[in-house]
């Protein structure tokens, strides 16, 4: 049973009230996929982002899959450097990058015009925001728009942190420039139909704030502006140590601030919230989204709603999604966030100390009796959990006793301890004698009686397979206990019974059958039960012992 | 299973470090050794080619221009195991972008995959002697890569005289006091140099921020007097690290420059001069800078016209 709401309507709406700062319902869900859409089609990168027709199937395909409530069109810093003339190299599954910088090969500044919306890859992107625009009307599109700082960067090179002392005033006028071109580009994507831009500028971590105020502030300001002027929504986007920057950032006038893994996301709240602005960030790109299973996306995804608090809160990566992001891994952040009892058992499960000492269980459920345990959330405040515990309550009468059961609240260590020393990862569950039988679904009364019923069918025959039927000859080796031995196997072979016979002549391991050794020759039948000592019986007597062991 | 030691040059760009590459591989040391390099930088490939043996080195490039953050975190991974499986290399060779902040990189090899095939063995950061001093209170790399070096290799330090070679020394001593210094070019600054490190790993945060010491700040005017000025200077001496601008002494506007305490001045001959000066300390705060220049300034006289 799921208690998902699969509504593809409202994520706009969503969108544009968490940008806003308001409260929601639940956070938007907006998935950075830039090249990773070309894996989701087996296309690389270098021809992905070429392409209208690719970035349009391939955000289609992501919106659909990872039900995305917000989507940028594309993900590549590099498409106004390309216009203004940098020469770009490419990668099966990276976004280019930017090889020479202009500005650095003495191409003056006066000769670098603002890109019209027909140059370069403007266009294709132009053309995918259309389409998607006219595809989706309750998603809410995102224009990625290379920030002043970074555009700046790619034209200068490395060598504009020099001049920012020796001279500061091109700086600032190749800084304006770059504004000039972020606030053209952002007014391209809104006319195609963007609902929110977001001014990306990774570079202005490089800096303390006393240059961001100088240096970016100026340039970033007239951007959001235009941006608030124009009817688009703003994000300030910036990955890496920028942490003292924020504040800067937030200042600068934007709707939203967004951020990776390399800084607090509740630093980010509180300065955003104290700064008007709204927060979106921050799962970790490599170590979750990249390399980790779908447990490790929703346990991030939930330790960011639970900062994010449904106010003014945008879930995101903390960045471009790497191409090879296993998609699973996403769709997994896209149904949790839709879904709040699976927030409240993945905070619980992630809430639970870690989990140390994790117990051997492999010889559990071995006793007579057949042991059903319910890993729930807690049946008292939690719907779904509630009726899987009612229906194993409902049945386990009809078992006359053989059937125990328990529920196992995930709230405190040990519950934690003992399901994950069952394997269980999904909440709630039902495990019979220790094997997990039925995950996040209500059996059917008749489901769950037949797998109770086959595993109490399983034991039976185990206990058959398992009576050991065992004769034990004890004696000095001497006439006695041979003739005894030879009355034993004679009485089993008449029976027919199955039926194992052994000799004991070591004094010492008489003891074990509590017997002495001036007691022998001695009978012992299967459970240490002495049967006979000193003599040896007549066969009649040892036949009747033999039978009695079937 | 031995671990592949990774050598990691850092320092800006321009600063020299595929020179220093290219003079180790140049090296009898190397000659017979299996080497990956793994080179994040902008622009144009510089290794030379030419001194890696053919079946006995390989060049990977990250392509991902500047952004070396949480971005480029699984480029570098992946890397690193393509070269651990094809490669097998003797030793990895890696010269990391401007922009690189040393704990970023050692984080990059710490992660539990990677730090099962390679460990650090050294990390060596060449200093730009001419500009060290210009982007210290900008760029955050530039003091990470000086303070978590093993050894630093000080390039350039011809265009400086005996004085503030010997200040620049004693600031980078103040930045890392354990690192080795040696000047590029001097004898044995090649891999001797490098076997004779002893490695520190970095425990350290990234830089939130340029190192505290540093300060920038600029002084408004146009009219100086040169003898308050001058003597505002001998106010800040040895906290001055670079100072640069247009000012007016009354005899037309003089580009002032300073390296250290060195300070110099021409005529500034180009149009429409931008007046005032950007001043770069060290262990002084900018309120002292401006208490010791701002005398120099003389405001404009302003005449209010009689009615």
């Amino acid at each position: 049973m799921s208690t998902s709401t699969h509504l593809s309507v409202g994520g706009k709406e969503l969108v544009h009230a968490a940008i806003s700062g308001q409260r929601t319902d639940r956070a938007p869900w907006v998935p950075f996929v830039g090249c990773h859409a070309g894996a989701l089609m087996g296309v690389g990168a270098d021809e992905y982002l070429k392409s209208a027709d690719l970035m349009h199937r391939g955000v289609n395909l992501a919106i659909d899959r990872y039900q995305a409530d917000g989507i940028p069109v594309a993900f590549d810093l590099q498409i106004e450097a390309e216009a203004l003339g940098c020469e770009l190299r490419w990668s099966t599954d990276t976004p280019p990058a930017v090889v020479d910088h202009p500005l650095a090969q003495d191409t003056p500044l006066d000769q670098l015009k603002i890109p019209g919306p027909d140059e370069g890859r403007i266009p294709i992107v132009l053309d995918a925001t259309r389409r998607l625009r006219a595809d989706h009307p309750d998603t809410a599109l995102y224009g990625l728009v290379t920030g002043p700082f970074t555009l700046a960067l790619h034209l200068q090179g490395t060598d504009i942190f020099m001049r920012m002392f020796d001279d500061p005033e091109s700086v600032q006028r190749l800084l304006k420039f770059c504004s000039d071109v972020a606030i053209a580009m952002s007014r391209y994507y809104i006319e195609a139909g963007c609902d929110v831009i977001a001014i990306v500028d990774p570079m202005t971590s490089q800096i303390g704030p006393d240059q961001f105020k100088q240096f970016v502030t100026p340039y970033a300001k007239p951007v959001f502006e235009s941006i608030r002027t124009s009817g688009g929504l703003s994000s300030f986007f910036v990955c890496g140590h920028a942490q003292q920057n924020v504040e800067a950032m937030c200042q600068c006038g934007p709707d939203n601030v967004c951020v990776d893994e390399n800084i607090p996301l509740d630093f980010v709240r509180d300065t955003c919230r104290d700064n008007q602005a709204s927060f979106g960030g921050n799962l970790q790109l490599t170590t979750v989204l990249l390399l980790g299973s779908p447990e490790d996306a929703e346990k991030n995804a939930v330790e960011c709603l639970k900062v994010g608090d449904n106010t003014g809160f945008v879930l995101a990566p903390g960045c471009d999604l790497p191409y090879a992001t296993p998609p699973e891994n996403l769709e997994a952040v896209g149904q949790l966030v839709r879904d709040t009892y699976r927030q409240e058992a993945v905070m619980a499960m992630s809430e639970s100390a870690d989990v140390q000492d994790i117990p051997d269980m492999s010889g559990y459920g071995q006793g007579d009796h057949v042991i059903v345990d319910i890993i729930t959330l807690d049946s008292e405040s939690c719907a779904p959990c509630q009726y899987m515990v009612e229906a194993v309550e409902k049945i386990a009468p009809d078992f006359d006793g053989i059937v125990r059961w328990r529920e196992h609240k995930i709230k405190t260590p040990e519950a934690i301890r003992f399901m994950t020393s069952l394997s269980v990862k999904n909440i709630p569950t039902i495990c019979i004698d220790g094997d997990i039988a039925f995950v996040s679904r209500i059996p059917p009364k008749d489901e769950l009686s037949a797998a109770i019923q086959k595993r109490i069918n399983q034991k039976a025959r185990l206990r058959i397979r398992r009576r050991q039927c065992e004769i034990h000859v004890l004696g000095q080796n001497d006439g006695d206990t041979i003739a005894m031995k030879d009355a034993v196997d004679q009485a089993v072979l008449e029976t027919g019974a199955d039926v194992s016979v052994h000799l004991v002549t070591d004094p010492l391991e008489f003891i074990r059958f509590g017997v002495e050794p001036d007691e022998t020759p001695a009978l012992v039948t299967t459970g240490h039960q002495v049967v006979s000592t000193e003599r040896v019986p007549d066969s009649m007597a040892i036949k009747q012992w033999v039978q009695s062991l079937q | 299973m031995k671990k592949i030691p990774v050598y990691l040059i850092t320092g800006c760009l321009g600063a020299g470090k595929t020179t220093l590459l290219n003079h180790w591989l140049a090296g009898p040391e190397l000659k017979s050794k299996r080497i990956a390099l793994l080179i994040n930088e902008f622009g144009e490939l510089g290794v030379d080619g030419q001194l890696l043996p053919d079946d006995a080195g390989t060049v990977f490039e990250l392509n991902r221009g500047s952004l070396f953050c949480a971005c480029i975190r699984s480029d570098f991974e992946a890397t690193m195991h393509a070269i651990a499986d094809q490669v097998r290399p003797d030793l990895v060779i890696t010269e990391a972008t401007g922009m690189a902040q040393t704990s970023d990189l050692f984080s990059f090899i710490e992660t539990p995959a990677t730090r099962e095939r390679f460990e650090i063995a050294c990390n060596v950061c060449v200093i730009d002697a001419l500009n060290f001093t210009k982007v210290l209170p900008t760029l955050k790399a530039v003091a990470s890569q000086a303070m978590w070096a093993d050894g630093l290799v000080i390039n350039k330090s011809d265009g400086l005289n005996t004085d503030q070679v010997g200040k620049l020394t004693s600031l980078l001593k103040d930045l890392n006091p354990r690192a080795k210094q040696i000047r590029f070019g001097s004898k044995h600054f090649g891999w001797p140099f490098v076997e004779s490190l002893h490695h520190v790993a970095c425990t350290d945060a990234p830089l939130q921020a340029p190192p505290a010491e540093v300060v920038a700040c600029t002084i408004s005017g146009h009219d100086f007097d040169r003898a308050a000025f001058q003597t505002g200077v001998e106010q800040i001496r040895g906290r001055l690290l670079r100072m640069k601008g247009i000012v007016n002494f009354g005899d037309g506007p003089r580009l002032v420059e300073s390296v250290f305490d060195s300070v110099t001045e021409r005529p500034y001959t180009a149009k429409n001069p931008r007046y005032g000066l950007t001043v770069i300390g060290w262990k002084i705060t900018a309120d002292e800078i401006r208490s010791a220049l701002h005398p120099a300034v003389t405001p404009p006289v302003v005449t209010i016209g009689l009615q």
